[in-house]
């Protein structure tokens, strides 16, 4: 049996505004150690314009409490503005199928 | 009409098929969730749905929210429900969740419109599971007649009667001591293990979002904000296992989903969703949960 030390390599989470829409583009892993820092950031994006766009083709994880933290944002979004999504990871789409049956409030593509 | 939970106490096919055929022949939307031979044995209908319980429910604690919930739903109105949960064949770990599960159908379904039967073969099971079933349904129907139990128990009784100590394995391959920062940590020796071990990817996948919602609960929760994985393999299992210092005191975690608004209460249900099987013990000491991947499943 090998004995390991809590692993010093925490999850990365890099987020680069997009150029031509609203938004970021998100790579690395998201938990609940960086959680916050993608909360913060989709906070500024509510409290300005138009539609939020969030790219998440160079995600390669996220829990349930990133799925969370998106159907919470998406309904803070009022007048017509919608939360986007843009290459969600697999489990995700499955989060949103399965725990929040029902409920449209997120829009995903594969573009 | 609310729940009636009835367990039907067979010796024979014969006696599993008087006793299942008249109740789904009732044309209500009807499932019937029993493993083979017997699945093939009910003859199929329009209103009647039916899936193998040696698959859908291999894991006891996704049956409530994933089977039951899921065809409730989406069937409003009466309904019928054949559910064996505890067939021979099942391991000594899955009896406890089993249980677990009988019980907590009391509390879940309580004021749903849903009439289930539990079969349960009484030539092979053993009497512990036989005198379960007597404390987890109200009424007993055998060869034709129905007589109330003479030991039905209060849910939360038996759901505390069944948590007890996991055994603890004959040999652990790693063993990780992890904070919040550590979690992706905890993925990575996770799939190492796992597809050593010969998980498929998609799998290992899975078996690495259900152990982040375990150990980001162990370590956000309660206490000093330390956890400890251990993993090892058993035959035809991959197991993880979690300790944290919380104590667990909602008996229907994992089991139901909550109303959309509602920020909390989803992890488990996804854990309970993508593993095999999940047990538990919680006490005022910590909680260790462990999750199972058989390497012969999809």
């Amino acid at each position: 049996m090998s004995d390991t030390q809590s692993d010093s390599r925490s999850a990365q989470l890099v987020l680069r505004p997009l150029s031509d829409q609203m938004g970021f583009a998100a790579s690395g892993e998201i938990d609940a150690s960086n959680r916050p820092v993608l909360a913060t950031a989709l906070s500024e994006l509510v409290s300005g314009d138009g539609d939020v766009h969030l790219d998440l083709g160079q995600v390669k994880f996220v829990d349930v409490g990133t799925a969370t933290l998106l159907v919470s944002t998406a309904r803070r979004l009022t007048d017509g503005r919608q939360l986007l999504l843009h290459h969600p990871p697999y489990e995700l789409s499955l989060m949103f199928t399965t725990l929040w049956p029902g409920t449209a409030t997120i829009e995903t593509d594969q573009t | 009409m609310t729940l009636a939970h009835e367990a039907l106490l067979y010796a024979t096919m014969d006696e599993f098929l008087a006793g299942t055929t008249e109740f789904v022949a009732a044309g209500v939307p009807t499932l019937v969730a029993v493993p083979e031979p017997r699945l093939s044995a009910l003859g199929s209908s329009p209103s009647v749905q039916l899936v193998d319980m040696a698959d859908v429910g291999r894991n006891p604690a996704r049956i409530l929210p994933w089977v039951l919930c899921a065809f409730l739903d989406a069937n409003p109105g009466p309904v019928r429900v054949v559910c064996e949960t505890i067939y021979p064949g099942r391991t000594e770990a899955e009896l406890g969740p089993c249980v677990q599960h009988e019980a907590l159908i009391n509390l879940a379904l309580a004021e749903r419109p849903v009439s289930l039967l539990c079969p349960y073969d009484v030539s092979l099971l053993t009497p512990s599971a036989l005198s379960f079933a007597e404390r987890t349904h109200r009424v007993l129907v055998s060869s034709g007649s129905r007589r109330p139990s003479p030991s039905y128990t209060d849910p939360a009784k038996v759901v505390a009667m069944v948590n007890r100590p996991l055994p603890e394995p004959a040999r652990v391959d790693e063993r990780l001591v992890f904070d919040l920062q550590g979690l992706a940590g905890v993925r990575r020796l996770v799939a190492e293990h796992a597809l050593v071990a010969g998980l498929v990817p998609e799998r290992v996948d899975d078996l690495q979002l259900a152990v982040t919602e375990i150990c980001t609960n162990a370590v956000v929760h309660d206490g000093d904000g330390l956890g400890t994985l251990r993993l090892w393999t058993e035959e035809d299992l991959v197991v993880c296992e979690v300790r944290g210092a919380g104590q667990i005191s909602d008996i229907m975690a994992g089991r139901v989903l909550p109303s959309p608004e509602r920020p909390h209460g989803r992890g488990l249900l996804m854990v309970n969703r993508l593993c095999d099987l999940v047990q538990m013990h919680t006490g005022p000491t910590g909680t260790r949960t462990r999750l199972s991947m058989r390497l012969s499943a999809n």
